[in-house]
């Protein structure tokens, strides 16, 4: 008994061990071939399962670099054809100031057929109806709109209206902007303080640059122009974000969380923004409105000419 | 007793010896749908026909207002006609020289006409041909939704990267496709395509073909 105990002892091991080896062998053939199949091998955990896919790297650009080029196709349905106009609305509203004056006004004519774009920026004390244009907003974006579409002679079809807090969320929501800051800023009622150069501006940074008026001996004309030139540098940070649908979805849950909407919803949005930020933005040329001094501002010469040209398709080709 | 002890013994190590790996394999054969196995799928009979079994990796949802979610039935439908894009427009080319039946009807009417016209050497292997054999692989798909006001999903995206190499017959070519798909709910029911980015690479060992189609909103 003592003398056969052992044998068996290591039969039943050895055995064991061939039973587990020829289950292994059996098993990672199994997964293997499920592997080479493409399918997906789950292994009972629970709500969890392994997944044996077989993977490839995230993007294509290995591809790319050593292609001579590639095929693309960038498409959106329902998106417009025709040119369109869309008002741009930055208004005073803020904790103890009511009213929401339009202080920031901004037209962007977009032409899809020709890709091309161009921005009016509006002075907010340009005259209209022996009152400052800026007072329609008080009554509402549609009326902002209103006004605007007649000083200029063009369809505006969708505003897009933020008040401070909306502003700054925005912002702050992209994770700032960079900012070419022309000339010296050193205001105390915006808070505005800047050295000429390019600045990283949160929120915050990014409303004092775009009120300060007080810094400037032609005021509000260069506050207008400096407000197009944040509006450019952020489309050029926003068109990277833009060429992927997370980057679009995220902006446009920011805009639905921190701007009113006017003559569009965010559904539409998405194919409005998907066309226009097939824009280079490089190219769309950020005009101020000519203008002659007085408390009200009054429309200067070559204002009509200008308008007719962008009134034509969007686009202005005679100036900028 | 002895030997009815070692028979049974035996027995039972033959069984063992058997139903062990047997385990293995049907829980491997068994239970590879639980995640993917999606009705509609097209399954290629050309040789060494392979399907790249798309699965789902992140899932993030940016909402305009009320927190939003993506259901696993939304999910599950745009993983499954992401599938699909994947079988008609790339595989069904490979391995049977033409697009599968249901590509056109991924596509809304936006898109539609020009997935089937001017992006379509784009968008599918068409012109690549026939070819003797394949293998592909794909990332696992990232899903981006968009939520309104309300909470509700009015859009959602999937991404991912499919590599083919396949033997035509001009020679051996491998397929770099990255594709984004923006899903919108259907005038019925379901998900289509309602936009998309789709950039492909066709590379060949003498020199790479590659055409170029980019066309402005509007479909």
């Amino acid at each position: 008994m003592s003398a056969r105990s052992p044998r068996r002892r290591l039969r039943r091991i050895l055995l064991a061990i061939g039973s587990l080896c020829t289950a292994l062998v059996v098993g990672i053939v199994g997964l293997a071939a499920a592997w080479l199949a493409g399918v997906h091998v789950p292994i009972a955990t629970g709500a969890t399962y392994l997944t044996i896919v077989k993977t490839a790297p995230a993007t294509g650009g290995s591809a790319a670099s050593s292609a001579s080029g590639a095929s693309s196709a960038d498409r959106v349905g329902g998106g417009p054809s025709a040119p369109f106009f869309v008002l741009l609305v930055g208004n005073d509203s803020r904790p103890g100031v009511g009213g929401a004056r339009g202080d920031a006004l901004h037209v962007i004519g977009v032409n899809p057929a020709k890709h091309q774009a161009t921005m009016l920026d509006i002075p907010r004390d340009m005259c209209w109806h022996g009152d400052k244009i800026n007072a329609g907003n008080t009554v509402s974006p549609r009326t902002q709109a209103d006004d605007v579409s007649g000083l200029l002679g063009v369809p505006i079809s969708y505003v897009v209206d933020v008040d401070f807090a909306g502003f700054t969320g925005l912002v702050d929501g992209v994770g700032g902007v960079d900012v070419n800051v022309p000339v010296k800023m050193h205001d105390t009622y915006s808070g505005a303080y800047f050295d000429p150069g390019l600045h990283h501006m949160s929120g915050q940074d990014a409303l004092a640059f775009s009120r300060d008026r007080h810094d400037f001996p032609t005021s509000d004309i260069v506050r207008t122009h400096n407000q197009g030139l944040l509006l450019l540098d952020a489309m050029r940070q926003l068109d990277k974000q833009m060429q992927s649908a997370s980057g679009e979805f995220k902006l446009l849950a920011l805009l639905g969380r921190h701007a009113r909407l006017d003559g569009i919803g965010i559904k539409d949005l998405y194919r409005l923004g998907r066309t226009a930020f097939a824009l280079n933005p490089d190219q769309i040329k950020s005009i101020t409105v000519p203008y002659t001094m007085g408390t009200c501002l009054g429309l200067g010469s070559g204002a009509q000419a200008l308008f007719a040209d962008f009134r034509d398709d969007g686009v202005v080709e005679t100036a900028g | 007793m002895t030997p009815a002890v070692l028979r049974r013994s035996r027995l039972r190590r033959s069984v063992g010896l058997f139903v062990a790996p047997a385990l293995v394999a049907a829980l491997t054969a068994c239970s590879g749908g639980g995640g993917h196995a999606q009705k509609g799928v097209t399954t290629t009979t050309a040789p060494n026909v392979k399907t790249a079994a798309l699965k789902i990796g992140t899932v993030d949802v940016e909402s305009a207002g009320a927190d939003g979610s993506v259901d696993s039935a939304t999910r599950r439908a745009v993983l499954v006609a992401s599938q699909k894009y994947v079988d008609n427009a790339v595989l069904s080319p490979l391995s049977t020289g033409a697009i599968g039946n249901g590509y056109a009807t991924l596509f809304d009417t936006g898109v539609r006409a020009a997935a089937t016209g001017a992006d379509q050497n784009t968008l599918t292997d068409l012109a690549v041909g026939k070819a003797s054999g394949y293998t592909e692989s794909a990332t696992p798909v990232l899903v981006s939704a968009l939520a309104d006001e309300s909470g509700a999903t009015i859009y959602v995206a999937t991404r991912f990267t499919v590599i083919v190499k396949a033997t035509a017959s001009r020679g051996p070519v491998t397929i770099n496709r990255d594709v984004e798909l923006t899903f919108a709910p259907a005038a019925g029911s379901g998900w289509q395509v309602t936009a998309y980015r789709v950039r492909a690479a066709r590379i060949t060992p003498v020199a790479s073909t590659t055409t170029t189609a980019v066309a402005p909103g509007g479909g």
